[in-house]
């Protein structure tokens, strides 16, 4: 399942949501993205900008490359657009599979997905003022750990 | 006329959505970036500083890739999710 929106992210409630939708699954993977309280420049928020036909399309192909690569069981990823403030969950991903390494690679491979090749933009909103923020160095080379 | 769509930073440059008129019936999103960066110095120089994609119909696309009418050119700055 693939949602992006607005609504705020309950990682404790998603999980426990996945849990009930995974059948006979020997490992289940969850990542939370937290937008942090006291970055270098004591962050407000966050604001995501998407496009949503075209953000949706990317993590459904995504999804169906994790699929293929990996025997999941199921999977979510949930994923906020519009402000988010600091301290609130941004991004949670679920995977399950049989096994354990599936699970964390698949969960792994979404998130690091998510980061540089979805087209979401990020906004840090600080009392200093609001910057674009784009892929840090390591944001490209974690992707590139899955060519 | 062609349709532009901006995301992230460009969004705060150019609003969300601008059609430009153009005399072209079949333009390249290339040529039709081109005539957008005639236009309007600004865009020109932000496209200077940042790497750009592009998608028609909600599918990335190259430069070469031809519009046809009522078709929307999405100006896409680098991702940044999660």
């Amino acid at each position: 399942m693939i949602r992006i929106d607005e609504t705020p992210l309950d990682p404790a409630a998603l999980t426990a949501e996945f849990m009930r939708s995974v059948g006979d699954a020997g490992a289940v993977a969850t990542f939370s993205g937290i937008v942090r309280r006291e970055g270098d420049h004591a962050v407000d928020a966050l604001f995501l900008d998407h496009a949503p036909g075209l953000t949706r399309a990317a993590i459904e192909n995504a999804v169906k490359k994790a699929c293929a690569r990996w025997p999941l069981i199921n999977h979510l990823v949930a994923h906020r657009v519009g402000r988010v403030g600091s301290g609130e969950t941004v991004v949670f991903v679920a995977t399950a599979a049989a096994h354990r390494r599936a699970a964390f690679e698949a969960c792994d491979f979404l998130m690091d997905f998510l980061k540089t090749d979805a087209p979401f933009w990020k906004k840090q909103i600080s009392r200093g003022g609001e910057e674009w923020i784009e892929p840090r160095a390591e944001d490209y080379a974690d992707r590139g750990r899955w060519r | 006329m062609v349709r532009f769509a901006f995301y992230g930073k460009l969004a705060d440059l150019m609003g969300r959505r601008c059609d430009f008129e153009c005399a072209q019936q079949k333009i390249s999103v290339g040529a039709a970036i081109a005539l957008l960066c005639e236009t309007d110095p600004a865009f020109k120089e932000a496209l200077l500083r940042t790497t750009v994609k592009f998608a028609v119909n909600d599918v990335i696309v190259e430069t070469e890739f031809i519009v046809a009418a009522g078709d929307e050119i999405a100006v896409l700055p680098p991702f940044s999710g999660g």
